[in-house]
């Protein structure tokens, strides 16, 4: 890993600070589409129109990148770094957009000029402090994850090498990207936060999305890429900042009273109330502190939600009490509170079973709902950026700086109240000067310098000469190029052949979540090859502008490009895929529906196999949900893509029902292929209201053991992959675990529910059904010791060595004897229920033939020995022997010895 | 199907006007379906599954007797009899065993004993006081892990001609191996030895011999198969994915893992370096055969299936179909065509046994993974109706192009014309990652088609490409009698140019 990552600083470096294919003032991560011309994509990518004013129509066409907002409206970004930054931009992030204003003085005089654009932008910049964030290692370690694969590696640099991508993959990844310079200098991490939260609001233009992050998302993120700052902030004084402390524990908690005693296994900061930090499944709890920021003064609901226990502190008094084992159960309190910060503190813990945990609150002005991450803080060095120094904002060097940014002309791009820009020559008037001011070879002091590449200088003289013609509208598919071009969606799809994550190099990092048997489709974003024949104009329009979710699998988001793009896009979808021989919607009856419900289900054609709907899941894959379809595609892609999905969607895993145009169902409408797929649209269309196919509501198929035993060799819970589990018409239970050799555990009443496992693909282990569930310890049932004292061994390994399962008999009841070797004894055991008036007896015959002698461990817990020759298990059991050897208590167990051949019989009872 | 279609077309004609009122809809539902148009050579029998019987058929075993065996992915084996009777109005079902875990694999050893593979292990069952229920189970053999994922299957096969059971064991999901031999063939003896024997497996659909008795698998499209395919399975041999390499630690027999293949890299080019690898023999191109590879028969019947005598017949769950498989050995390497055979079945076709008289049973389920097909499970048997389709028979590699057998004698002058043929071929990109597209497309010119004087054969001359499938198509071929083909398509996986 480590000359991998020497390679990648080598690639790094290699990037000189200057270097004209990167340093061009506009990286280009994806393929320019041949249509799209290059020099006109510069133009509105450097926003020359800024200065150089053009029409109405020019400027509609070329769609210009636009300038981050700076001001009020703008992000509070440090000193430290505008001063550097203000200096030479293409030295401070190498491939930077921004032109180099200050270039034409010399060095002294620059740096003054420098200072006192600092000190004015400091000066007009948003002044209430952002949140802290504390430094936090685990949150930098999730927003590693969440940067590489919600998308943000679509335009920038994968930051971490992997292991399963080739070097030199890597290296071009990150050569070809938008660079992202010093972040941990420029950005105080709440400030990052704010702007990945909606980066729209800060630079309007559009070319960096939202990603969809939540609160603790972006702080996870943000404390990522700013990483750096995590060793800074030893320096910091405490202070307010985002999230709450939390404590893990790995104990079984009789009551939250116990968190007092515990020790802690582990602590951190989390953004809102979890249980992700549990490293198992049972017998852990979680503790959290902090400050929760109350919005108004008024009364406030809060209700807890918990299996097992937990309990609310506020202003160090409990307001609610939900202690105690128990399934999920909520409770809730009111509290008048006044606007500001209060103590906050929940515990959490969770023994057996599943586990749950939700605190929702309401106030004078909203409804009941999660408490969002926004509210909760807790004290903690915070992260600061890199470089920090006291600054404080010199008047005289502010005033200095805003006669500069007026005379420099910063205006132009950067609207700030009170300062007018100067236009320069308008754009149709720099024909005859193509080779002059910011295009010339050596750059005049007074026109700001762009570094840009020999090729992008020739391709944008030749834009500049010819720039009469941008005022033509382009045709719809060039317009869809070159606008995809500029917000780079090639990078994540390709469109009529062009783009997308496999030409641009960087498919290794589109990933699925969960479910893996989607292939590409669910990793790779869908093709816009015809998507304005695909997507209805409303949803189109929303996708681009909203970015929502309807591939819950896939770990890319859609960005949400905002309103204005969204528009613009889908106009040039929508004409340049239009059909010549499109269909309008249908006319669709109830009666339709009616049909489609048929086939959409188990006794039609399963699409439902794969599909889900509204909350069912799919019996196999979750594949797009069938209660969106109809709101999302139109009625002439569907009708085209359902006979012939690969056509429209090459090596999509959609089957078709129609070969060939020829419906395989005969039995619905005739197989009438046409009136199917109207059905089917019909059914679609009626969205989520739609009745829910059959074969999405499962039920509990409980297995009976009615007259004689019944056997269920499946994954059950507490048995292992490799169970028996047997049900006795007197309902008593069992299941034996054939890797381990033993009796794992027994239970009266019902026996088991094989939903789980009968419907859809029978992933999981399945608890038992009924209750007085008695789990008996893990490990081996018999050993061979060398002492009686000896510790007992883990199961021994079932590949190797002599112990093994053997198998089962019927008896006529039904009833099996379990036979397995250890070492040279054959065990055989006959378990049979005998029930009692209130409780259960098992008894289990046992018969060793063979040789040798063993240990029989027939309980571990805290054991007492009864009157009667029998003994107690955690007063909740007993035991009984009849023919053993003389039971011996060896710490918390009970053995017995055994000696093949020889027969004994332990009674059971519980 | 055929006379029914009749009387339709006869009442469209009739109500004419009818049909103009109502537009073209007759012509949709009407006009011959491929499975019509197979039914006539090979008519589907679909035999009735009494209520309360989920049978997802997992394995079939064809026993003495006109009984069958069959299992399910519940646990259960039934006995079947009267499975046989055409129509099929008295089948009786008995339950022979229950609650096992997802049966892959049957047949009954020549001991007595049934042998089934369950998720777990080999089970051997038998039933000592004769009233058809099983009441000894033992566990042949179980070396290997599970945990609780869906995705570990394990498929056993009948015995091979040493005697051994195959069992080709499922990765753990798509993508790792998390249990031992998870990825791997294992081979169990009589004496119920597990001998950890081929590594490479990904997620097997059904495991067969040819009538040879080599042992033959279908693997599904996933990480490092960049479509389904049929592989062989050979002592010591890697099949293509590396993912349960770590088991080598456990097979002393085989030594040391071998180098991982590289990725994003082509199956010619991996195998060229790494003398372990057995290359698929045949390539299902996806969604153009199938989209799920699953069970193998060999045509053992000695004709009484029609003229495809010891060509393989493989089904595809997704497609609820049945393909045909011709395999020949080229420089000791499997390699061979794959051709559509039969269509509509009425579930995800899983399941292939020939029985003794010469008939097909198919098994389906789509439970878990959607099926044309439509319906939850099915039991069907496919019956050679006596009439010899016009079919390529066999697509044999020579050292210039490929001869091409038919079942039937051609038509001499569309079959000697090479206008009458496309061709193409293609490969996949061999990689970590799930599945491929086509890549690397050729499309050399047939420069020659040469019918036999018997008008049996035709040689084709055109460049083959190791490494790649081959796609044939001759749609304007006629037979001497004027037929079209009724399957025009064959695909060709090539891994070795014969010599001569």
């Amino acid at each position: 890993m480590t000359w991998k990552r020497f390679l990648v600083a080598v690639a790094l470096a290699a990037l000189p600070t200057a270097a004209p294919a990167l340093a061009a003032g506009f990286v280009q991560p994806a393929p320019l589409a041949d249509k799209v011309d290059e020099g006109e994509i510069l133009l509105g990518e450097l926003n020359c129109v800024a200065c150089h004013d053009a029409s109405p129509a020019i400027r509609t066409r070329l769609n210009s990148r636009g300038a981050p907002n700076l001001g009020p409206s703008g992000l509070r970004v440090t000193p430290q770094w505008l001063r550097r930054w203000l200096t030479d931009p293409a030295a401070a992030k190498p491939g930077a957009a921004m032109p180099h204003a200050l270039h034409g003085l010399a060095a002294g005089a620059r740096t003054e000029a420098a200072e006192a654009l600092t000190h004015f932008l400091v000066s007009v910049a948003p002044t209430e402090a952002p949140a802290g964030i504390s430094a936090d290692p685990a949150r930098a370690e999730a927003g590693k994850v969440i940067y590489h694969e919600v998308g943000c590696v679509a335009c920038h640099a994968p930051l971490e090498p992997r292991s399963d991508v080739a070097d030199d993959a890597y290296a071009r990844a990150v050569a070809k990207s938008v660079p992202l310079g010093n972040l941990a200098e420029k950005y105080p991490a709440g400030e990052l936060v704010r702007f990945l939260r909606d980066p729209l609001k800060f630079h309007p233009g559009g070319r960096m999305p939202a990603s969809g992050l939540s609160e603790a998302e972006a702080v996870s993120v943000a404390t990522y890429l700013l990483r750096e700052q995590l060793t800074e902030a030893t320096k910091a004084k405490a202070a307010a900042v985002n999230g709450l402390q939390f404590d893990y524990f790995e104990h079984r908690f009789g009551s939250c009273s116990e968190f007092d005693t515990t020790v802690a296994k582990e602590s951190g900061v989390t953004d809102t109330i979890t249980t992700k930090m549990a490293k198992r499944e049972g017998e852990f709890g979680v503790r959290f502190k902090g400050v929760i920021e109350v919005p108004t003064d008024g009364e406030y609901t809060f209700w807890l939600n918990s299996d097992d226990g937990s309990q609310l502190f506020l202003d160090g008094q409990r307001l609610i009490n939900n202690d105690g084992d128990h399934g999920p159960t909520e409770k809730s309190a009111k509290a008048t509170l006044k606007a500001g910060p209060h103590a906050f503190a929940l515990l959490f813990y969770q023994n057996g079973g599943g586990h749950e945990l939700a605190l929702r609150w309401a106030g004078p002005d909203f409804n009941r709902r999660p408490i969002p991450a926004e509210a909760f803080k807790h004290f903690a060095q915070p992260m600061i950026p890199l470089g920090q120094t006291e600054f404080t904002v010199d008047p005289a060097k502010a005033a200095q700086g805003r006669t500069l940014f007026a005379a420099q002309n910063c205006a132009a791009c950067h609207q700030v109240d009170g300062v007018t820009s100067k236009p320069a020559k308008p754009l149709l008037a720099l024909a005859s000067r193509s080779q002059a001011g910011c295009l010339a070879e050596s750059v005049p002091a007074a026109a700001p310098k762009f570094e840009l590449s020999d090729s992008q200088r020739a391709a944008l003289r030749k834009a500049v000469a010819a720039a009469a013609k941008l005022a033509e509208p382009l045709s719809a598919s060039v317009k869809a190029a070159k606008t995809m071009t500029q917000l780079n969606c090639y990078a994540c799809h390709s469109r009529d052949g062009l783009g997308g994550p496999f030409e641009g190099g960087r498919s290794d990092w589109f990933k699925v979540h969960g479910e893996t048997d989607l292939g590409d489709e669910g990793r790779v974003p869908p093709h816009l090859s015809l998507v304005g024949m695909k997507l209805k104009p409303a949803w189109l329009t929303k996708v681009i502008a909203e970015g929502p979710k309807v591939r819950p699998y896939m770990a890319t988001r859609m960005p949400q490009f905002g309103a204005a793009h969204a528009a613009t896009l889908t106009a040039a979808f929508l004409e340049a895929d239009k059909q010549p021989d499109a269909q309008p919607e249908p006319t669709l009856t109830e009666r339709d529906a009616k049909f489609g419900w048929k086939l959409v289900g188990r006794d039609g054609l399963s699409c439902i196999a794969c599909h889900t709907f509204t909350t069912y899941g799919s019996t196999g894959i979750p594949a797009l949900a069938l209660d969106q379809m109809a709101g999302r595609v139109t009625w002439d892609w569907f009708r085209r893509y359902l006979p012939d999905p690969a056509s429209l969607r090459p090596g999509t895993r959609m089957p078709t029902f129609w070969p060939e145009g020829k419906a395989v169902n005969t039995a619905i409408l005739g197989g009438h292929t046409d009136n199917q797929l109207k059905a089917i649209w019909a059914w679609l269309n009626d969205g989520e209201k739609a009745e829910v196919p059959a074969g999405l509501i499962r039920g509990r198929k409980e297995i009976v053991a009615d007259t004689e035993a019944v056997i269920y060799r499946h994954f059950i819970e507490g048995a292992g992959s490799r169970a028996i589990g047997v049900g006795y018409p007197e309902k008593a239970n069992l299941a034996f675990d054939a890797n381990q050799l033993r009796l794992a555990m027994v239970w009266q009443g019902s026996f088991i529910d094989m939903s789980r496992h009968s419907t859809d693909r029978g992933t999981g282990y399945e608890p038992p059904l009924g209750d007085h569930v008695l789990k008996l310890a893990d490990g081996p049932a018999f050993a061979a010791l060398a002492d009686a004292n000896a510790p007992w061994p883990a199961a021994p390994d079932r590949l190797s060595g002599p112990n093994r399962f053997l198998g089962y008999r019927l008896d006529a009841n039904r009833q099996p004897t379990f036979r397995y070797r250890v070492g040279s004894t054959t065990i055989e055991e006959f378990p049979q229920p005998k029930p009692g008036e209130v409780d259960m007896t098992l008894v289990r015959r046992f018969e060793a033939t063979g040789s040798g002698s063993l240990w029989f461990r027939a309980a571990v817990g805290e054991i007492k020995a009864l009157g009667d020759g029998g003994f107690s298990v955690d007063g909740k059991w007993k035991l009984k022997f009849t023919g053993a050897g003389e039971p011996k208590i060896v710490g918390n167990e009970l053995r017995v010895s055994v000696t093949a051949p020889g027969r004994f019989t332990v009674e059971m009872t519980w | 199907m055929k006379s029914s279609t009749a009387i339709h077309c006869a009442l469209t004609v009739t109500l004419a006007a009818w049909s103009l009122v109502i537009g073209h809809w007759s012509f949709t539902a009407l006009g011959a379906t491929p499975a019509e148009r197979e039914s006539e050579y090979y008519p589907l029998v679909t035999l009735p599954i009494p209520e309360g019987i989920v049978l997802e058929a997992g394995a079939i075993a064809a026993l003495p007797n006109q009984r069958l065996a069959v299992t399910t992915r519940l646990g259960d084996i039934y006995f079947v009899d009267g499975a046989y009777q055409n129509p099929p109005t008295n089948v009786k079902f008995t339950k022979f065993a229950a609650g096992l875990h997802e049966v892959l694999g049957i047949f009954q050893g020549k001991d007595g004993w049934f042998y089934a593979t369950q998720r777990g292990e080999i089970t051997r069952l038998r039933d000592t006081n004769g009233d058809d229920r099983a009441d000894e189970f033992e566990t042949f053999a179980d070396g290997w892990g599970i945990g609780g994922d869906y995705h570990e299957y394990a498929f056993g096969s009948k015995p091979d001609r040493e005697g051994n059971i195959w069992v080709v064991l499922c990765l753990t999901g798509s993508f790792t191996s998390e249990h031992e031999f998870r990825g791997w063939g294992l081979r169990v003896t009589p004496e119920g030895k597990v001998i950890p024997t081929t590594s490479g497996i990904r997620s097997p659909g059904g495991i067969g011999t040819n009538h040879l008795g080599d042992m033959f698998y279908t693997d599904n499209q996933g990480p490092w198969n960049g479509t389904c395919w049929l592989k062989h399975l050979t002592p010591g041999g890697f099949v293509g994915n590396p993912s349960g390499f770590k088991w080598y630690s456990l097979a002393s027999n085989l030594g040391p893992a071998p180098k991982e293949p590289a990725s994003n890299s082509r199956i010619a080019t991996e195998r060229a370096k790494m003398k372990e690898f057995v290359p698929p023999a045949i390539g299902f191109p996806y969604n153009k055969m199938g989209q799920s590879a699953s069970g193998i028969a060999s045509d053992g019947t000695g004709g009484k299936f029609g003229p495809f005598a010891n060509q393989l017949f493989v089904g595809d769950q997704t497609w609820s179909t049945v393909m045909r498989v011709y395999l020949e050995k080229v420089n000791g390497v499997y390699q061979g065509a794959c051709f559509p055979f039969r269509e509509g079945l009425d579930s995800g076709t899983l399941s292939l046994e020939f029985a003794a008289d010469g008939s097909l049973f198919a098994g389906g389920t789509d439970r878990g993974w959607g099926a044309r097909g439509g319906k939850p499970f099915a039991l069907q048997r496919l019956v050679w109706s006596g009439k010899t389709p016009f079919e390529i028979h066999e697509m044999h590699a020579k050292p210039d192009g490929f001869e091409l057998t038919f079942t039937e004698p051609v038509d001499q002058k569309t079959a000697g014309d090479v206008a009458a043929y496309t061709f193409e071929n293609y490969t996949y990109i061999y990689q970590s990652n799930y599945g491929s597209p086509e890549v690397d497309r050729e499309k050399p010119p047939i420069e020659s088609a040469t019918v036999a004087p018997d008008g049996k054969s035709v040689r084709l001359k055109v460049k083959l490409t190791p490494g790649h499938l081959h796609e044939l198509k001759a749609p304007g071929v006629k037979s001497a009698k004027g037929q079209p083909l009724l399957h025009p398509a064959a695909y060709y996986w090539l891994n070795e140019i014969p010599a001569n």
